[in-house]
């Protein structure tokens, strides 16, 4: 890592020692004193983030540890940090610059864009008064080349520092999946050659002049200055949401848009500019109101609509997040090339929900399960949301031993329909109550309709273990 | 070295059955790569005998090895004289004795197979191992004679024998008349006898097995001719019959999935019913390797001619409790749809892709609807076309420049005119797993 900052403050260094020794001397001098300012206006600012989060595995709940990084991002002693850091957490401590140890909650967060925001007692944080907190800046701005500082601590080494460039300032990765989550969908990403390491996650990537510009939260591990950050005016916008109504409300419609640039000269490109439809979501918005594959939308709310390139795609699936849920929208969709036609047609988009169901375990069986979302419900080709689905089994346990398998759908429970995961979580905890055996389950495994019987003994299972100790913190 | 007299007499007497068997050996090469990602084939290599008409072949169990789902397998046989045969795998489980594979093509129509006979011998026992291994200059025939160490029978006979190692697996264990022992398939489980020792699969399973798939053999008509259920079974396992409240060892196996307007379900078959006989077929799903035999035996049953049909019905009673009747029925079987394995495959090679036409095997595995047309992609050539815009195996192909693709021909047609128009590109629409997406092609006209 030292190899990377260090090659970045070289070539620095050299293009200043072109203009001349004295020059050059005053010239570095010029940028460290720079790079010191903006170091200090966030520096005081940053934290390390311990959390203890529930995970539900392979058949049980299991409490783990994660660290990472994070900063103030007002005087009210919020802090932001990614979603896959504390998102999921059931206990939170934060060490401030200062070496101090104070607990933390979590506000709210957003899978969509790995964005979590946190709280501390302003006044058990800075009994003096004054808490720091970093300025966002403007991503807009940045361009290919800019200097950038990613600070945080990696594996845990807190109050690190690295240097780099910009080295793209809107990056496209597509969706991507965080832990089951669908995610990326809604940002390009600051592309950094800044050295950003696990535990860099929900830490600030700075610009000379002291503001934020990202948050960094990925990076291609086993390769070298390849790291990520979302863009400060998506966190601005997400955690500004988060703060004033504790959750990001988004539009869906049920699209999946594509860019035009490979098509430009193919038989689908009569209805460029615009942007092809790639997907339409069963019983989504954009079904009933008779959208297809292979429309090429071309405006929303009388608006051009259009994505030639990978990088333009977020921006629209952010346009489209915006939009009033319930309240009627206007797409305009290609309806012939010579002359070009576009016809409005009116959808209505719905609330975007959690890919991801609720997680719930049931100990004494050695069983987890996981509510099924309309999402889900799609992509394990399941005809509605009515079940839940396993997501793991003890071994050792009643559902081991092939009974229950990761992906089965619980569809009834002792001849009683499973709804959903509160129907199954009531069952489940009455059917425990009362120590029944055995359990009789019918299932969807596949395209069979499967059916199995669980003997629970109700004893402690052999590969019980000891729930983590939390440190309390000092 | 000293050589005992004992094994010095084995030597000399050679065993004639044993030796027809050695010259008939073939071998097969089963090559498996991962569809996705970037993962290398694997070759597995195996000794094969002609076990049953229309080019059937026996290989040891583990020449299947664990199976992975996106994988592709492919088989190629190679006979005694050392040329190649396009083979496919036809049944068998990696956790049984033995598999499974049929030659393809010239070879299959002047097959030769031999009387498969089983054996389980005593300690004391003369052996032969006999097995061909690949080297960098070819293949090489290997023998090795040995005795029987010791027997133990545990589920399924194992046998301690002198002087084998790894390099033996799979080969096959001959009594000196000729008769099959098994493969050498294991190498741990008897350190306490002494000595390296190897345990064989058990001989009568194979032949069991070995016979059902030479009745499929026998009858290899052309898939339409093969009369299937419609139905998905499991076995009816200690869990199952619980489940029911039943208590004893119900004979059949569970219906757990049911295609709509199959011949089961024309019959009245309901969904959890036991099937327990059609026509003069048992239904009997203890082992894996009863799946197949039971197909096989069931391919084998007349079409259009109404069968009897035993099934076991549940019927609710007060809540956990089960009443059960036996129902007789009568099933009239159709031809079974052509599986995917069993489908041609087509080349389009201005894309650089090898494709199949989707069929309800293929569908139903994804759980994908019944009436969905379209084409699957098989193979994609490396650097055509197809590649470079990111085609992968398992892409069904549903649209060619926003043509419907119901078949290969529809993406043939799709494709010249895509060239007859002097179209650069070539757009197809494809489905992986649950998404959907357009690919942009630029074959080199």
């Amino acid at each position: 890592m030292k190899r990377r900052a260090g090659s970045a403050a070289a070539v620095a260094a050299l293009l200043l020692l072109a203009a001349g020794p004295t020059a050059a001397e005053d010239g570095f001098q010029a940028m460290r004193a720079r790079m010191q300012q903006a170091r200090d206006r966030v520096y005081p600012s940053l934290v390390h983030i311990l959390n203890v989060e529930e995970v539900f595995a392979g058949g049980r709940r299991r409490r783990q540890v994660a660290t990472g990084s994070g900063f103030f991002y007002d005087a009210r002693g919020h802090i932001v940090t990614n979603f896959h850091v504390a998102g999921r957490a059931e206990r939170l401590f934060v060490t401030l610059a200062s070496r101090t140890k104070i607990p933390a909650t979590l506000v709210a967060g957003d899978v969509y864009t790995d964005l979590a925001v946190l709280r501390v007692d302003p006044k058990l944080a800075f009994p003096e008064g004054n808490p720091p907190f970093a300025a966002l800046g403007d991503s807009g701005r940045l361009a290919e080349g800019d200097f950038v500082m990613a600070m945080g601590s990696p594996l845990s080494l807190s109050r690190t520092i690295s240097f780099g460039i910009v080295s793209c300032r809107d990056r496209a990765l597509g969706a991507l999946r965080l832990a089951g989550h669908e995610t990326g969908i809604f940002n390009t990403w600051i592309q950094t050659d800044a050295a950003i390491n696990p535990g860099n996650s929900g830490g600030p990537l700075v610009d000379l002049e002291g503001e934020v510009i990202g948050v960094n939260t990925r990076a291609g591990f086993g390769y070298d200055n390849i790291g990520f950050a979302i863009p400060s005016n998506v966190v601005r916008e997400v955690v500004e949401e988060l703060l004033a109504r504790g959750k990001v409300v988004r539009g869906y419609l049920g699209f999946t848009l594509q860019q035009m640039d490979e098509f430009e000269d193919s038989a689908l490109a009569a209805g460029a500019p615009g942007v092809l439809v790639a997907a339409v979501a069963e019983n989504s918005p954009a079904a009933r109101a008779g959208f297809r594959p292979g429309d090429i939308l071309a405006s929303l709310q009388g608006e051009p609509f259009e994505a030639r390139f990978e990088e333009e795609l977020p921006a629209l699936y952010r346009r489209i997040a915006a939009l009033p849920v319930g309240g009627p929208a206007r797409l305009g969709v290609v309806t012939g090339a010579a002359p070009r036609t576009v016809e409005e047609r009116e959808v209505v988009p719905e609330e975007l929900g959690r890919h991801l169901g609720r997680d719930a375990e049931v100990r004494e069986w050695g069983l987890t399960v996981r509510a099924i979302t309309k999402r889900m419900a799609q992509a394990l080709g399941l005809p509605d949301t009515a079940g839940v689905v396993v997501t793991g089994a003890r071994g050792a346990g009643p559902a081991g031993g092939g009974r229950l398998l990761r992906d089965d759908v619980i569809v009834a429970m002792q001849g009683e329909a499973v709804k959903d995961l509160e129907a199954f979580e009531a069952l489940a905890a009455k059917l425990v109550g009362e120590r029944a055996n055995p359990i009789r389950i019918a299932l969807r495994r596949g395209t069979m309709l499967d059916v199995t019987v669980l003997r629970p003994t109700y004893e402690a299972l052999p590969d019980d273990e000891e729930p983590l100790p939390v440190d309390e913190g000092e | 070295m000293r050589i005992p007299a004992t094994l010095l007499l084995f030597l000399l007497v050679a065993p004639a059955g044993a030796e027809e068997m050695e010259a008939r050996l073939w071998m097969v090469r089963v090559s498996r790569e991962e569809q996705r990602g970037a993962g290398a084939a694997e070759v597995f290599l195996a000794p094969a005998l002609p076990a049953g008409p229309g080019g059937l072949l026996l290989c040891a169990g583990f020449a299947l090895d664990a199976p992975r789902e996106n994988a592709t397998l492919e088989a190629v046989a190679i006979a005694p004289d050392g040329t190649e045969h396009e083979a496919h795998f036809v049944g068998g489980h990696h956790e049984e004795p033995c598999t499974f594979f049929r030659v393809r093509g010239e070879a299959a129509k002047t097959w030769a197979p031999v009387e498969l006979k089983g054996a389980v011998p005593a300690a004391g026992a003369r052996v032969l191992i006999v097995g061909r291994h690949g080297t960098n200059l070819g293949f090489a025939l290997r023998r090795k004679r040995t005795r029987v160490e010791a027997a133990v029978f545990h589920q399924v006979p194992v046998y301690a024998m002198e002087g084998l190692d790894e390099t033996w697996l799979g080969c096959m264990a001959l009594t000196a008349d000729g008769r099959l022992i098994g493969f050498v398939t294991t190498m741990d489980s008897l350190e306490e006898e002494g000595g390296f020792v190897v345990g064989l699969g058990e001989t009568t399973t194979i032949v069991v097995a070995a016979e059902g798939y030479a009745e499929m053999a026998l009858h290899p008509g052309p898939p339409e001719t093969r009369a299937w259920l419609g139905i998905n079974l499991s076995p009816l396992d200690e869990d199952r019959e619980r489940f029911f409240g039943v208590e004893e060892d119900l004979a059949g196996a569970l219906v757990t999935g049911i295609a709509e307007e199959s011949p089961a379900a024309m019959a009245g078959v309901r969904l959890w019913d036991v099937l327990q006989r059609i026509g003069d077929v048992e239904v009997i799903l203890e082992k894996p390797a009863d799946r197949d035999l039971f197909l096989a035996r069931v391919q084998r049953l007349p079409l259009g001619k109404p069968l009897p049909c035993r099934v076991l019905r549940f019927r609710e009673g007060p809540p956990g409790s089960y009443t059960r009747a036996v129902l007789e029925l009568e099933m009239t079987l159709e031809a079974r749809p052509v599986d995917f394995a069993d489908a041609p495959e087509g080349d389009v090679p201005e894309l650089g892709l090898k494709l199949k036409a989707a069929t309800q095997d293929w569908l139903a595995a994804r759980a994908l609807a019944a009436e969905t047309r379209g084409v699957v992609v098989t193979r994609v050539r490396e650097g055509s076309p197809a590649e470079l815009a990111g085609v992968l195996p398992d892409d069904l192909v549903l649209q060619a420049d926003g043509a419907p693709v119901a078949d290969l021909d529809a993406l043939k047609t799709a494709t010249a005119a895509a060239r007859a128009a002097g179209r650069a590109k070539v757009v197809l629409f494809v489905r992986r797993g649950a998404d959907t997406a357009f690919l942009s092609l630029r074959p080199n006209w």
